[in-house]
């Protein structure tokens, strides 16, 4: 694939607008996170709540494959996981990329474990099917028209498919855009990245995700 | 992967511009659910967190230690997250419809239990139900009456899935047992299985399967592992099989056992993949280039048509090890497609996945016609070898071609295998009384049976185990005394005219040897003590094992001369030469001994041939008569040397008679008369010749004589040699091992010491007895004191030795097994059996002789062998079961090997039909043919086993048993617990450090232990890899020098690399070339230099590098179609002139049509470089705790290098090494390193060797 097929418009214009802010934030406060971390090891559940605050939308968006519910499981095993093991964070930087990489194993030993229960099932493009056509109506966004509910619940779960194949780092990249207050700062810290590094991945894997998105969609 | 033809068809900026828009609303949707559902689970998060505080709590206070904490820690997370659901659970098992176990990590599979309720069902460890466990359970019968027992095994099979399956089970039975029965039960209909030829029985079974028949399918793999399929089980339907064999107990120095074995072992598997290399078809077009693009972890994923054969991640380490790249098949391979036009589309056998060790992945497919491709490389494997054997979790080998077959799949403790075990015993000794009735590993309930005999002791009680269902982890062994301490003798008779040429009498005879007799004199003795400190002693059986050594080398007595030699992937013999029992040596080889840790495969057959292959110490390999007499008459070439004066002859002619005592005398044929000798004190007379069994005499038949002048000196007496095996035998090839005792024990005695909880009884006691010794069986938590005092009373003086049988004139005898001149000699006060034919009905008298300490034994017994006796009709299947191990016996290599010539097999398959026993070429199989099931083929399922206790997990499945040799350039994935990297290196480059002086052990392996950092068993493999091929390395080096000598031509190589490479620009181009440089000296291939060396130097590069990284891989994914070939050609391989040359014959390749020899030396030398690239250490451990931090985290390594400079410094700096320390004798530097940087740091020129160090646990 070639990066200047005309398929990189939008996604070239983000990288240009860089500096813009985020169109979504979710962690209107910004605690003190090192503080957070070291009373969450001292035993404090307030503080890690706090982080989990934080970094809970990203990690289950990290986790969320088919079912928003399995989502949900994988995000508090993650957090559970990571709760185990908080003593061994010294450097409350390190806990954002940590937890992720955490995020990652678990969805992907689930998504082992549920691809051989598909398997099983009726066969992968059965459920696939099944999935599409029951949909996950995700709240607040019911039109009142049906069949245009029934649509847009389609669009959304070809976009969690979609999602599914970017690498993990692209994907990183998109949870952060649309989750993060700060995301070039949440990158510098979960990816190492610098700020046009963390725009150029952005836009490839808009450009990536676009990709999928025309894929499925065709017949 | 996406497909990059649709994209360059895009749309029109402007609609690309409204999709985008569209996408970016989808997007803030899915995200805003996210966020809301996320804030929605914190109580949820909270309120588990305070539960799993308290559950680990309650679980410190109950069990403390670091295990129980872990324990509580999965059951808290099981329980808190499928507490609600437990509820549930019973739907969730009709719903969750897993049939095939974990075929991801079928190797290392971590499930996880729900422990409660009763019944356990299998999760993964993400709790997620896996299914339960096909076999339900097995409950075993035993009568044991006098000295026979009869054991009745009913497996109960159910199938809990919603398909038909098909379940494969392997399990265990007693190497001894005759097993001659074999029913299936579908529901009120029982079916009677038969013996058939094992492949006309797997036709007859394979046959059923097909047609939708519940059909089932008993085989013997080795004389202690079967494996048992049942075929089509419908959702819900029970399939019961009931096995039944008989077998005579053990009884010795007045102690009966009965041993029942529960689990098989993991097994080591030595020897090579067999799938390596696979040939490429002539349809096939061979392409250069890798396949993997460097270290990778596979992971099997999806399934696709999996009829001809599954596949566990060890087989797709050796498959992918074994593939050969291709270029895309097309419709050459394939035939044409359908009206669509292009090539005919293979059908998916298997997805995986390759992690490397940068976290990148790419993709692959495996189809079932053996072709592949990883992200659009294509590769050949052979079919042939895809379709490996079973369903094991080892590959199979070229010295164990079954591997598959005898390694079932162990679950990980704690978990649990999900089915149970119930005995019950019943012994019933028909008059004396039973006490001392007991079970070391299990608990169990005594019943006596009414009728108490008159001293309170009952004849016959009833055992059951305490908990009705016990885990199948552990030999169940059960002891018991009677009151009448003396053995009962026995003859026992049938009579039987159905049994075609084997119509006639059998016998079998129980006779009571001796009383031990302490012997005056006892000739020194030479013990080599043979200590097993592979990865499966890890831990506690080790542990035992050292204790048993400690307490044998005190037991020696000071005339003694003794040695140690360890084994586990290599050997270790302390001295040169033994060396008396003194204090200091005995310190010294408890110091030695004590420094072992388990660790390695279990390389057995190197540790015989380092105990009994060994020189004698005066140099000579004359033996004495003494020693020829304790030798088997089988033929073998001997040579020996008497004083003249000591050879009378005889009034036969040309036999003469050599007196060994005063008891026995040598019988000794000459085709000649002996050489006069008018003085003939201080002459010796040498004889050569072959030491046979003629007539049933044993005697000496020589065709070489000759005279030599004795020393002056009296000869010094010879010591015994005796080798002692401490081990759990847990290897693949034990017929192999147990013929390559009885080739090489010659006059060593063979002991064999089984420790561990379910050792592999047939193995040990097959060495012993191959080696003329005894063998014994310390459990873990039985008293090494008593095994050791058994083990010195046995050597100081056997009960009986030389024994012979003579029948009068009476009796027509036939076919005594064991055979009349092979008599093993007895060390302990047990019985002599003695199976055999009589072709017509006689009285006579049977004689035994042999010798006791206190000088030669006569015992003659009345025998009466009748015409006619319906009764024991067990009697004919012992025999024919003993007859089998006879006739086996010379060819166990061959057997091993699957060669055993056809006359030999069929004579074995005329015994297994005649007598309707399992035998290696006999099977059972039953078909319910009353009715056919229907919904096509059933889904195979093996049954998970247990591991045995007290056998470490890690230990097995860590990092020692798939050993390094055998994954391709990549190393572990996830073991459950334990990850694994390795790096790749180039072996055959690698140089020693200098020797230095021996260790303080005074071990033999001058220089290696100067090594402290570096594994010996890595070390080892590097020998072996120099030893294997020298050829290999001599032409590696030179291509190195021409590296290093030619440094201009790197860039010029690197351009036409770029040139080739599908298109692209010319910077590309010279990043490529550098790249290659960079990675000079290793075999690395594809555009992998780019990918895999983030050029540390260029850190603000690395978005650039990433980019390029994506753009090399898209680069692969165009490769599926015809442009495969020039995507390929990217080809770095370990220099500039063998990319040259590569690029040279990849333009060849392109322009002109191969020969079919140029075929196959490309074929050759792609083969070469999958040799000569080999794992070297997996051996960077973590936990799965740290898994996740573990890329983040610096880990410790020692690196060796070529030479410590400045230079060397800058490039391990470089590549993201903190240089901690550096060695001034050795070239060995000291560092940390993010793990993920370990792939840069291993492509520094100049680095040889990377020893990460092991990870704390937390």
């Amino acid at each position: 694939m070639d990066p200047g097929t005309p398929g990189t418009s939008l996604a070239g214009k983000l990288s240009n607008e860089g500096d813009t802010a985020p169109p979504a934030a979710i962690s209107s406060v910004e605690p003190d996170e090192a503080a957070d971390l070291a009373a969450a090891q001292a035993g404090d559940d307030d503080a890690f709540a706090r982080i989990y605050d934080r970094l809970g939308p990203v990690v289950l968006s990290l986790c969320r494959q088919r079912s928003l519910s399995e989502a949900e499981d994988a995000a508090q095993e993650t957090f559970i996981r990571a709760h185990r093991l908080l003593h061994k964070v010294e450097n409350a930087g390190r806990l954002r990329p940590w937890i992720y990489a955490i995020a990652r194993r678990v969805c992907s030993e689930r998504s082992r474990a549920a691809r051989r229960r598909a398997r099983h099932e009726e066969g992968a493009a059965v459920s696939r099917q099944q999935v599409r056509t029951s949909g996950h109506g995700a709240p607040g966004t019911a039109t009142g028209d049906p069949s245009r509910d029934s649509d847009h619940a389609e669009q959304l779960d070809l976009l969690g498919t979609a999602l599914e194949k970017l690498d993990d780092r692209e994907r990183l990249a998109i949870h952060l855009y649309y989750l993060e207050a700060d995301p070039v700062r949440a990158a510098t810290g979960a990816m190492d990245l610098s700020r046009s590094g963390y725009y150029k991945l952005l836009a490839r894997a808009r450009e990536h995700l676009a990709g999928f998105m025309t894929e499925v969609n065709a017949p | 992967m996406s497909d990059p033809t649709k994209q360059s068809q895009g749309p029109s900026p402007h609609d690309e511009h409204d999709r985008q828009a569209t996408l970016d609303v989808l997007l803030r949707q899915w995200h805003d659910v996210n966020a809301d559902r996320a804030a929605a689970g914190r109580d949820r998060l909270l309120h588990q967190l305070r539960e799993s505080r308290r559950a680990q709590r309650v679980a410190a206070r109950s069990q403390p230690g670091a295990f129980a904490l872990l324990g509580a820690y999965l059951r808290t997370i099981v329980m808190n997250r499928y507490a609600p659901a437990l509820a549930s659970l019973g739907f969730v098992v009709v719903v969750f419809t897993l049939l095939v176990p974990r075929p991801g990590g079928a190797a290392y599979a971590d499930y996880v239990m729900v422990p409660e309720g009763g019944r356990l069902e299998a999760l993964d460890d993400d709790g997620n139900l896996m299914g339960a466990c096909p076999l339900a359970h097995t409950d075993v019968d035993v009568r044991v009456s006098g000295f026979m027992s009869r054991v009745t095994i009913t497996q109960t099979y159910r199938n809990p899935y919603s398909k038909k399956i098909e379940a494969l089970y392997t399990f265990p039975l007693s190497h001894r047992a005759a097993v001659d029965r074999m029913t299936i039960t579908v529901g009120d209909r029982v079916v009677v299985g038969e013996v058939k030829q094992r492949q006309r029985a797997r036709e007859i079974y394979q046959a059923a399967r097909a047609q939708g028949y519940v059909a089932s399918l008993l085989e013997q793999e080795r004389p202690n592992i079967f494996t048992q399929s049942v075929a089509n089980i419908e959702p819900d339907a029970e399939v019961t099989v009931q096995i039944s064999y008989v077998e005579l107990l053990v009884a010795s120095d007045g102690r009966y056992t009965f041993d029942f074995p529960m689990v098989v072992g993991p097994r080591y598997i030595p020897g090579a993949m067999v799938t390596s290399p696979s040939i490429v078809p002539a349809e096939l077009t061979p392409r250069e280039g890798l396949l993997l693009l460097g270290p990778a972890a596979l992971t099997v994923g999806a399934a696709g048509d999996t009829s001809g054969g599954t596949l566990q991640g060890g087989k797709l380490h050796a498959l992918i090890n074994a593939a050969q790249p291709v270029r895309h098949p097309g419709e050459s391979w394939w035939g044409p497609g359908d009206v669509t036009g292009g090539a005919a589309q293979p059908e998916l056998w298997y997805r995986f996945e390759a992690t490397y060790l940068d976290g990148s992945k790419e993709h692959g497919e495996l189809y079932t016609d053996g072709t592949g491709r990883i992200n659009g490389r294509w590769f050949y494997t052979d079919p042939a070898s895809i379709a490996a054997s079973g369903t094991g979790f080892a590959a199979d080998t070229n010295e164990v071609p079954d591997a598959g077959r005898i390694t079932p799949e162990p679950v990980r403790p704690p978990t649990r295998a999900g089915h149970e075990v119930s005995i019950t015993v019943t012994i019933d000794t028909g008059g004396p009384g039973l006490v001392d009735v007991t079970s070391e590993l299990h608990q169990i309930i005594q019943t006596a049976v009414p009728g108490t005999r008159d001293d309170g002791t009952p004849s016959a009680v009833t055992v059951t185990l305490a908990a009705r269902d016990t885990i199948p982890n552990r030999d169940f062994v059960l002891s018991w005394r009677q009151t009448a301490d003396t053995i009962r003798e026995a003859t026992f008779v049938h009579t039987s005219n159905t049994l075609g040429d084997y119509s006639g009498g059998f016998f079998t005879l129980i006779v009571q040897p001796p009383d031990r007799i302490e012997a005056a004199h006892v000739p020194p003795r030479e013990l080599i003590f043979v200590m097993d400190t592979s990865e499966s002693m890890r831990g506690f059986p080790i542990e035992k094992s050292k204790a048993v050594m400690h307490r044998v080398i005190d037991a020696m007595r000071p005339t003694d001369t003794f040695n140690v030699v360890t084994f586990a992937g290599h050997t270790s013999v302390m001295w040169d030469a033994p060396r008396p029992a003194t204090p200091s040596n005995r310190a010294d080889a408890v110091a030695f001994v004590e420094s072992r840790r388990g660790s390695g495969g279990t390389e057995l057959m190197q540790a015989i041939e380092a105990a009994l292959v060994q020189a004698p110490a005066d140099g000579s390999v004359a033996i004495v008569p003494r020693q020829l007499v304790a030798l088997p008459a089988d033929d073998r070439a001997v040579e020996l040397a008497v004083p003249y004066a000591d050879v009378h002859p005889t009034p036969e002619p040309g036999v003469f008679r050599i007196p060994v005592d005063k008891n026995l005398a040598l019988r000794l044929r000459l085709n000649r008369d002996l050489p006069t000798v008018f003085s003939p004190h201080g002459v010796n007379v040498g004889l050569a010749g072959q030491w046979r069994t003629v007539d049933g005499r044993r005697e000496l038949v020589a065709d070489r004589v000759w005279l030599d002048r004795a020393d002056d000196k009296e000869q010094p007496v010879r010591p015994m040699r005796l080798a002692l095996f401490l081990t759990d035998g847990y290897v693949g090839n034990d017929m192999a091992i147990i013929d390559a005792v009885a080739r090489n024990a010659d006059t060593t005695r063979v002991f064999s010491f089984g420790i561990g909880n379910s050792v592999n009884r047939y193995l040990l006691d097959g060495m012993a007895r191959a080696g003329r010794g005894e063998s014994e069986f310390v459990l873990l938590n039985s008293d090494a004191d008593e095994a050791v005092a058994r083990f010195t009373r046995r050597i100081q003086t056997p009960v009986l030795t030389d024994i012979s049988l003579t029948f009068s004139d009476g009796l027509e005898v036939v076919d005594l097994v064991p055979d009349a001149t092979r008599i093993p000699d007895l060390f302990d006060v047990k019985p002599l059996v003695i199976h055999g034919r009589y072709t017509r009905p006689g009285r006579g008298t049977l004689t035994i002789r042999g010798r006791t300490g206190a000088g030669a034994y006569e015992r003659v017994l009345e025998l009466d062998l009748p015409e006619i006796h319906d009764g024991h009709d067990v009697i004919a299947t012992l025999w024919a079961r003993a007859k089998v191990d006879d006739v086996l016996a010379p060819h166990l290599q061959s057997v091993q090997r699957g060669t055993v010539p056809e006359p030999v097999k069929q004579s074995v398959v005329a015994l297994g039909e005649q007598f309707s026993i399992m035998t290696p070429f006999t099977s059972f199989v039953a078909v319910e043919k009353s009715r056919m099931t229907i919904g096509g083929k059933p889904v195979l399922v093996a049954v998970p086993i247990e591991l045995p206790d007290g056998v470490s997990w890690e230990g097995v499945f860590g990092n020692g048993f798939l050993r390094e040799a055998d994954m391709p350039g990549a190393v572990r994935e996830h073991l459950g617990e334990v990850t694994a990297v390795g790096i790749l290196q180039e072996p055959h480059v690698f140089r020693y450090p200098a020797p230095a002086s021996s260790n303080i052990n005074g071990s033999a392996e001058v220089g290696r232990s100067d090594l402290p950092f570096f594994q010996k068993k890595q070390i080892d493999i590097l020998e072996m890899e120099r030893r294997e091929s020298p050829g290999i390395s001599s032409r590696t080096s030179s291509v190195r020098r021409g590296a290093r000598e030619a440094p201009g031509k790197g860039r010029g190589a690197g351009t036409a690399g770029g040139g080739f490479g599908g298109g692209s620009g010319p910077a590309d181009a010279r990043t490529a070339g550098r790249r290659t440089k960079q990675s000079a000296g290793y075999v690395i291939g594809g555009t992998f230099a780019e990918v895999a060396s983030p050029a540390p130097a260029d850190r603000k590069n690395d978005d650039a590098t990433v980019d390029a990284l994506q753009r090399s891989l898209e680069k692969s994914a165009e490769t599926q179609a015809p442009r495969d070939a020039s995507a390929d050609t990217d080809v770095v391989t370990s220099d500039e002139s063998s990319v040259t040359r590569g690029l040279e014959s990849k333009l060849r390749d392109m322009t002109e049509p191969r020969s079919d020899a140029q075929r196959k030396r490309a074929i050759a030398d792609t083969d070469q470089r999958h040799r000569v690239r080999r794992v070297l250490h997996p051996a960077l451990l973590a936990l799965a705790s740290d898994v996740a931090s573990v890329n983040a985290d610096p880990v410790l390594v020692t690196v060796l290098v070529d030479e410590v400079n400045d230079a060397t410094r800058r490039a391990l700096k470089k590549a993201g090494l903190t240089i901690e320390a550096s060695s001034q004798s050795l070239p060995i530097i000291v560092g940390t390193i993010a793990v993920s940087d370990l792939h840069a740091l291993a492509l520094v020129p100049g680095v040889r060797l990377i020893e990460p160090t092991r990870m704390q646990a937390q």
